[in-house]
């Protein structure tokens, strides 16, 4: 059997997925290959530890492969893969998810203030994004970075909206607590420069 | 509640982050593939369980017959090249202790007699003690190594003097005595002990027991299936492989005439004479033989071309009661319709042998109903028949035979045709040989007698052929 490690890097996409679909253990290494580090990081933005994050990874890659007969190519592979691997991860922590209590609010006034985001390096970002509550840290990563809408987050849940939109409140909340704390450790450090 | 520039600087963080995974993790999705394709892995694994256990246990049970072997083959060496404790060494020990008795006898009553010398004489005394404590020493030695002998001989230890390469044990104890008297004991021993009986032999033989051996399952089933594979592999590869052959045989059966109107003879008898409008009467069924060569080939995955080359005899007996007279000779023979020249005349009815010799042309169309190594065809096809000659044999005296060839003159047919039809039961003993059994009928198309003999006489055969066929390929 060809080694995935090699033919990864000779076959396009399209042949990847042929591969994949024939049942070809090379070609689903290769794909994995590819993918695989920008997939960890989602998975690490929706666990607690890399070991969480590498089981959510496995389990969604498994799925990725037995599903593949069903992609139709209508989206882009990555992004297929990313909801994936989102889903898992919610199924994956879906008992734990409601042991948090969720407060339904209506309104929330947040400020609009980036924080000196663009500063941190994606590992700091991942790990506040890690040391939120689990609720929130859910509701966060769909919202904010994956891009669903509050009552997206909240069907796909089985929440309310107003469920929804408190738990990114509260997550916004303390990310921006964190962020003020790193904003004034980097002037510190760095002064008020501008990389 | 709308996305501004917070969730976009968050998102814009991520894009193009990239962590890498531990190898573990691939690994495990692999796992989980070949888990759920079926379980295959599990058994793959299983299997190579079952064969590294079946293999182990083979390999105790080599290791522990051969260990068996060696172990008695030692023994039975070790028992022979062995000196018996009981025979030798006893008796030697026996012998140093009477010794050493008297030894110790002539001590003490060197003592006595050196005591009443220190008494007689006092300034000697001190060295003669001297003298006295190094022998008690040594006799002390001399005791100490004659216990520790005698100790070993009663545990009934085996001494192996060419296996171990050490000394015997109550050697060490009597070199206290001498060194010189130690290698003279050993040069003794050596020299005069009775040499093995391995030693003796004019020619020894090194003999190795063969170490029994349990067939392991585990083996003897990978054989079997093994073996299973291989026949089957075989049986695909005769059938993919019998695609041109050739035949040989041999056919016998009954054959009829089928006459369908009587043979007349009016036309080609003389005017003036006994005639007799139905000379011949319809002939009975008689036999036919054959034997040919024959040349198949498969054209498709059941069908077959088969053609060939087959010599025909077929014969029939019927009631004459015409002759023929030559115009030279007078000589009465058969009646010869085709010889206009010759006279015929009424005779008292006689039988007659009709014996006709064709060479035929099959070819012939082969359905294969089952293609195994015992096969059933169904075949049909057309021959062309030449005819040969036929011979009229009269089975009375006085009236001479008759042969009438092809050719012009000839009432019958040069050429003919017959259809086929046969079933062809057959059984592959070989990679290379068939042997069939082919039952058939052969229907004349047309009649053997030409247009113009006013005869109509279209032979049905019923046969059966035994045919040998060898495959080439």
């Amino acid at each position: 059997m060809q080694n995935g490690r090699y033919i990864g890097y000779m076959l396009n996409e399209q042949e990847l997925i042929e591969g994949c679909r024939k049942g070809s253990r090379a070609s689903q290494q290769a794909l994995y290959d590819r993918y695989c580090k920008k997939l960890m990081v989602v998975c690490l933005r929706y666990s607690k530890s890399i070991a969480e994050a590498e089981d959510i990874l496995q389990e969604g890659f498994v799925k990725v492969f037995q599903g593949l007969d069903g992609f139709r190519q209508d989206a882009k592979l990555e992004t297929w893969m990313t909801r994936i691997m989102v889903n898992t991860a919610l199924n994956h922590h879906r008992k734990k998810l409601y042991l948090f209590p969720m407060v339904d609010i209506e309104k929330t006034d947040l400020p609009e203030n980036e924080m000196g985001i663009s500063n941190l390096h994606f590992t700091e970002l991942l790990t506040m994004i890690q040391s939120l509550p689990q609720g929130c840290q859910v509701v966060f990563n769909l919202f904010a970075i994956e891009g669903y809408s509050h009552k997206e987050i909240a069907d796909m849940l089985g929440i309310s909206e107003g469920t929804s939109k408190s738990q990114y409140a509260r997550a916004r909340v303390l990310l921006q607590e964190k962020l003020k704390k790193e904003s004034s450790h980097y002037k510190k450090v760095y002064g008020e420069r501008k990389f | 509640m709308e996305k501004g520039n917070f969730e976009k600087a968050w998102k814009d963080a991520f894009d193009g982050a990239e962590v890498t995974p531990s190898n573990s993790v691939w690994t495990n999705v692999e796992l989980e593939l070949e888990k759920s394709a079926g379980g295959k892995m599990k058994q793959r694994l299983l299997f190579y369980k079952v064969l590294a256990a079946a293999s182990l246990v083979f390999a105790m049970g080599i290791g522990g017959a051969y260990y068996v072997s060696v172990q008695a083959d030692y023994n039975q060496t070790t028992g022979s090249l062995s000196v018996n404790p009981d025979a030798s060494i006893k008796s030697e020990i026996n012998d140093t202790q009477t010794q050493i008795e008297q030894h110790i006898d002539n001590n003490q009553e060197q003592k006595a007699s050196e005591n009443d010398r220190v008494v007689n004489s006092g300034n000697n005394t001190s060295s003669s003690l001297n003298t006295l404590r190094l022998q008690d020493r040594n006799l002390t030695s001399v005791d100490k190594g004659f216990s520790a002998s005698r100790n070993q001989v009663e545990e009934g230890e085996t001494i192996n003097t060419s296996l171990t390469g050490t000394m015997p044990t109550h050697d060490q104890g009597l070199i206290v005595s001498r060194e010189e008297d130690f290698y003279n004991r050993v040069t003794d021993r050596f020299v005069n002990r009775p040499l093995p009986p391995l030693a003796n032999t004019s020619k020894p033989k090194l003999i190795i027991t063969e170490p029994y051996t349990e067939p392991d399952p585990g083996m003897v089933l990978l054989a079997k299936l093994k073996d299973e594979e291989e026949k089957y592999a075989a049986m695909d590869k005769r059938k993919s492989t019998e695609n041109i052959w050739t035949s040989i045989g041999v056919g016998a059966g009954s054959f009829n005439p089928n006459t369908t109107s009587s043979v007349s003879v009016n036309n080609n008898l003389s005017s003036g004479n006994n005639q007799n409008p139905t000379a011949n009467a319809g002939p009975s069924a008689g036999s036919s033989y054959s034997m040919g060569l024959q040349i198949g080939g498969r054209i498709a995955d059941r069908f077959m071309l088969l053609g060939g080359l087959s010599y025909l005899t077929q014969n029939a007996s019927y009631t004459s009661t015409v002759v023929s007279m030559e115009s030279t000779n007078r000589a009465a023979s058969l009646n010869d319709f085709s010889n206009t020249q010759s006279a015929s005349y009424a005779s008292t009815p006689y039988g007659v042998n009709s014996n006709l010799q064709f060479v035929s042309l099959p070819v012939q169309a082969g359905y294969l109903i089952i293609d195994k190594d015992f096969s059933i065809q169904l075949n049909g096809g057309v021959s062309t028949d030449f005819f040969i000659v036929n011979t009229l044999t009269p089975d009375v005296s006085g009236i001479s035979k008759i042969t009438q060839s092809a050719g012009a003159d000839s009432p019958y047919r040069t050429i003919n045709f017959s259809g086929l039809a046969g079933t062809e039961f057959s059984y592959r003993f070989s990679d290379h040989y068939r042997i069939a059994i082919n039952p058939g009928i052969r229907y004349a198309l047309n009649s053997i007698y030409k247009s113009d003999s006013n005869a109509e006489v279209a032979p049905i055969t019923f046969d059966v052929a035994l045919r040998f066929r060898y495959i080439f390929r």
